[in-house]
């Protein structure tokens, strides 16, 4: 499903190279669950960020369901992104001035999908992480742990075939944590493919296999 | 989409309702200036574009280059027209043009009408709308035409080709026949009469009809095809050669400079689409410029507001880079978020034009009446405005709203996220602040140099008491001479009145609106001199105040002072000096000796110095034509009235009320203060909007910096220092601002200067006292932000973290 070809990203430091990632070889097939570890500046998030297209590197070929996507015209990625990938961050970033029925909207709204079917997704979602009651809240009026069920709703709500996922967990407390791990697992074994970047090794183990990063190296 | 964009824009609209309203406000005065503005212009502009062909239409003038200076002059002879036409192939049709009033009579229904004296081509030149008859209507010698009002106020119908009506000319009732009736002359034609009559109907026609040395008429003709007056003026020569060689001889001799065609007087044609407005002082003559500053105006005032709305938007964005990073990880495509920030300024925009326009709507009346106009808001949804208003508008929320957004849209949105980016707009923000605060202050300067202008005119001394002097338009329906005498016995009785005078010109415009000046040319001692000529009466002297410098004034003891002159210094001066002059002889009219010599005073505007001027109480020259009458009051208003109600008694079809000589001089600059009203309102209105969006301005980037306040009070700084600290930046601005707008603001009011004879000098204080006060609008603007900012307590800025 993904395949990283020898990926580099380096930033120039006073005319000297700093890697933040070096040589990156990476595949993961479909199914898979896979947590990144690492300390902090190891260069977990960059990965994340460049398997989720939001980032480029400066050399290196990213295949994502066989097509070479740095090469793709910006319009085409974008595609590819809407219809395979979901987000989740740390900070949750929902949009504050949007409700929580509008905010798992938003996604589909890029999507260009007619009223009803969005209507209908966002019904879905909102019935099956429970938060129906919740639809006209807005985020400030919602707790971490419900604001992140928001967060990870909204990613779903295009389905996508991969979800990414940077320190997802970071903001809770543990019991809010673990209410997300078994949510992805559960997804996970819907069919959903997780990448997670987690600082927890209980986190960690939800996954189906770890990669440890060290200084923009795999492990 | 839309309605999602639309209802996510209104929610923000809402939630950041200051800003916002900020927002709005500038947008919507800004569109109403602009409105008022651009309907001003469009109506200047319109003049006489209902006339077919008119590229084919053009004014006679010649031009002619003597000592003192180029002169461009339409006044023509009587026979200059009829040899124009036949001799000159090129010429289709041609018309002499004469103004005068006349009374005209129907019945017992009776008014006075703006008569003009035309050729029979007349109606064939021009696109006058006829509603009876048709352009030959002029053919018949006897025939006069009539517009629809006065053929309603006269017989209640327009049907009236055929009938009878009696003309008051010349102190007799003569009967003519109607032949044609025309809509009446609408606002923006240059040329307004109410009815026409043939140039033979003119009083005197047989005397002048050969004489090539009286000019009183304009000349128009429609050539047969465009007018070319480079090519006219080559064509034309021969017939000048052959008809003006007299003048021209004279011009050489009196040292005159020739033009490339090797000729001293040269004949021309204004085009008439120059006819209202032209630098050569022809025809109306007012100011090209003026439509064009009012949409220069209209357009700085709407860039200013546009710079408001990016630079605010630009610095909200930073507010919503968040959100805008987050739009993007969910599968947002740049047109995508382009498109709803583009919605959210539409939005805001059309809230903006719709209280804009609604402003504009309840302005209007003040306006139209403030300046004389008759703008409608309806003129503005002519389809080919609604275009041009729709690209504006378009183009305005595409760049107000357009550019942040695609700023915005395009950034890197990992850093977004992670709150490491700032929209790095501050370079274009600063420019923008001094753009905004240039313009208001080059439009400020404009405002103090102008009004130091009228100022500067309205109290000069014009040479004659122009306070005590009331001047009375005697008008038709009376002998003149036998009005002046029943006023000067009516007056003479009363012990407030001190002198009564008269002449054939006003000074200054009286409420009849009219301003005329006779010249006359003559050979004296082997030199051509020419001379402003005015028909006055005994007592004009004392009348006005005007001072006999040596010599003596008229006097009824003298008989043969009906052929006497008094001439002012600049005639004197031409004529050899003061001292020499009195008792010479004149060659004109009656060879008439020079009895004295009078101080200098403007009887015209100061646009012009001083000319030379001679003045005769011959009655055969010229008829009198305003009464003055010198009061002694200490109640002007009050003795107005009386002189006015004794007028009324003297000549009961009087309709023309009598004025003071200082409304009369004030009124001869209305266009210059209708100039400066505008200037002022543009630069009202400049500094208010450019002031809003400093205050939003400092509001954001103040905001921004309140750790930093919070770090340096922590380390010890008074709060002066920091209101200094954060002030600095606006001030550099200010200065940078001041720099560019001084000699900008210069050279136009210099260029404006330049206009008048008599005028102020730029001076430093001016630009000072512009930079100071626009200084201080804007510290008073973004005071209360930096007071608030710097004396808040340094724990609340602190502590979130």
């Amino acid at each position: 499903m993904i395949k990283l070809q020898n990926i580099f990203k380096w930033y120039h430091v006073g005319g000297t190279r700093s890697y933040v990632l070096k040589d990156i070889n990476l595949e993961v097939d479909p199914g898979d669950f896979i947590s990144i570890m690492g300390p902090s500046g190891s260069g977990k998030s960059t990965l994340l960020n460049l398997l989720g297209m939001l980032d480029m590197p400066d050399e290196g070929k990213y295949y994502f369901m066989e097509e070479d996507v740095f090469a793709l015209k910006a319009k085409r990625r974008t595609a590819l992104f809407q219809s395979h990938i979901g987000y989740v961050f740390q900070s949750y970033h929902l949009i504050d001035d949007l409700t929580v029925y509008e905010n798992i909207e938003t996604p589909l709204l890029y999507k260009d999908l007619p009223g009803k079917e969005r209507k209908a997704i966002v019904a879905d979602m909102l019935d099956r992480f429970g938060i129906v009651g919740k639809k006209d809240l807005f985020p400030s009026q919602l707790s971490g742990g419900q604001q992140q069920i928001v967060g990870i709703a909204r990613a779903l709500a295009t389905s996508p075939t991969l979800l990414l996922a940077d320190e997802p967990t970071g903001n809770l407390n543990s019991k809010q944590g673990e209410e997300i791990m078994q949510l992805f697992k559960q997804l996970n074994e819907e069919g959903v493919t997780i990448i997670q970047v987690t600082h927890s090794e209980k986190n960690a183990e939800y996954g189906k296999r770890t990669i440890h990063m060290l200084d923009g190296q795999l492990r | 989409m839309i309605s999602n964009h639309i209802k996510i824009a209104w929610r923000n609209l809402r939630k950041a309702k200051g800003l916002n309203a900020i927002h709005i406000i500038g947008i919507a005065v800004a569109i109403a200036a602009a409105t008022l503005l651009y309907l001003t212009a469009m109506f200047e502009l319109s003049f006489d574009t209902f006339h077919e062909n008119r590229d084919r239409i053009g004014l006679a003038y010649t031009t002619t280059e003597p000592e003192s200076g180029l002169r461009h002059s339409a006044t023509m002879p009587a026979p200059f027209a009829p040899a124009l036409k036949a001799e000159f192939p090129d010429v289709e049709l041609i018309s002499r043009f004469a103004n005068s009033s006349v009374i005209l009579r129907h019945g017992d229904k009776q008014l006075e009408s703006t008569n003009k004296y035309v050729d029979a081509d007349f109606l064939s030149i021009f696109s006058f709308p006829i509603l009876e008859g048709n352009a030959k209507a002029l053919e018949n010698l006897d025939g006069i035409v009539l517009d629809d009002i006065t053929a309603r106020n006269l017989y209640g119908s327009t049907n009236i080709v055929g009938q009878q009506v009696e003309i008051y000319q010349d102190g007799n009732w003569m009967t003519k026949q109607v032949t044609a009736v025309i809509q009446a002359t609408p606002r923006n034609s240059s040329l307004s009469f109410s009815s026409l009559m043939r140039f033979e109907q003119m009083p005197n026609y047989s005397v002048k009809k050969e004489d090539w040395s009286n000019e009183n008429h304009s000349v128009f003709v429609k050539l047969k095809n465009k007018v070319d007056d480079t090519k006219f003026t080559v064509q034309a020569k021969a017939f000048m050669d052959q008809y003006y060689k007299e003048n021209n001889d004279m011009l050489k001799r009196d040292g005159a400079k020739a033009d490339k065609n090797g000729a001293y007087i040269s004949l021309h044609l204004l085009p008439f689409s120059d006819y209202q407005r032209n630098d050569l002082d022809l025809g109306r003559g007012a100011s090209p410029m003026f439509p064009w500053i009012l949409l220069l105006i209209a357009a700085l005032i709407l860039f200013i507001a546009c710079s408001n709305f990016i630079n605010l938007s630009l610095a909200n964005a930073i507010t919503r880079n968040k959100e805008i990073g987050t739009r993007k990880t969910l599968g947002g495509t740049t047109g995508q978020l382009i498109g709803q920030l583009w919605v959210e300024s539409l939005l805001l925009c059309l809230i903006g034009l719709v209280i804009g326009l609604t402003l504009a709507w309840l302005i209007l009346p003040e306006y139209n009446a403030a300046m004389n106009y008759k703008l409608q808001l309806k003129q503005l949804f002519l389809p080919l405005n609604l275009l041009y208003f729709s690209l504006a508008f378009a183009l305005l929320t595409l760049l107000a709203g357009g550019y942040p957004a695609w700023r915005i849209a395009k950034t890197n949105i990992i850093q977004v996220l992670k709150g490491t980016v700032a929209i790095k707009g501050s370079a274009l923000r600063n420019s923008l602040t001094v753009l905004q605060f240039a313009i208001a202050i080059v439009l400020i300067i404009s405002t103090i140099v102008i009004s130091a202008q009228l100022h500067f005119i309205a109290e000069r001394p014009l040479g004659f008491t122009k306070t005590e002097v009331i001047s009375i338009p005697i008008g038709e329906g009376i002998n003149p001479q036998t009005a002046l005498q029943q006023m000067r016995v009516e007056l003479g009785a009363q012990p407030w009145v001190r002198h009564v005078s008269a002449s054939d010109i006003n000074i200054g415009r009286g409420n009849d609106g009219n301003m005329s000046t006779s010249r006359f040319g003559f050979d004296y001692e082997g030199r051509q001199v020419s001379t402003n000529f005015m028909r006055i009466e005994y007592d004009y002297l004392q009348t006005l105040g005007i001072k006999l410098l040596s010599g003596r004034d008229f006097n009824r003891s003298f008989s043969t002072d009906t052929a006497a002159v008094l001439i002012n210094q600049q005639m004197a001066a031409q004529l050899g000096g003061a001292e020499k002059v009195v008792g010479k002889t004149l060659a004109m009219d009656g060879n008439p000796q020079i009895i004295g010599v009078i101080d200098d005073f403007n009887f015209q505007n100061l646009r012009r110095t001083v000319e030379p001027l001679t003045l005769s109480i011959n009655p055969n020259i010229f008829e009198i034509a305003y009464i003055f009458v010198r009061v002694q009051t200490d109640n002007l208003q009050e003795s107005l009235e009386q002189v006015n109600s004794i007028w009324k008694k003297v000549n009961p079809k009087a309709n023309i009320a009598p004025s003071y000589l200082d409304e009369n001089t004030q009124k001869m600059y209305k266009d210059e203060q209708r100039f400066a009203q505008i200037i002022i309102g543009g630069a009202i209105v400049a500094i208010v909007i450019a002031c809003l969006g400093l205050f939003a301005l400092a509001l954001l980037t103040i905001n921004r910096r309140i750790k930093e306040i919070g770090i340096r009070k922590v380390l010890g700084s008074s709060i002066t220092q920091i209101v200094v600290l954060l002030s600095r930046d606006f001030v550099k601005l200010m200065v940078i601002a001041f720099i560019i707008a001084s000699p900008i603001a210069w050279w136009m009011m210099n260029s404006w200067l330049r206009g008048f004879a008599y005028r102020i000098d730029i001076s430093i204080w001016m630009f000072l006292g512009a930079g100071v006060l626009v200084l201080l609008i804007a510290l008073a603007t973004i005071t209360w932000q930096t007071v608030r900012a710097a004396t808040g307590n340094p724990v609340d800025s602190l502590r979130d973290e």
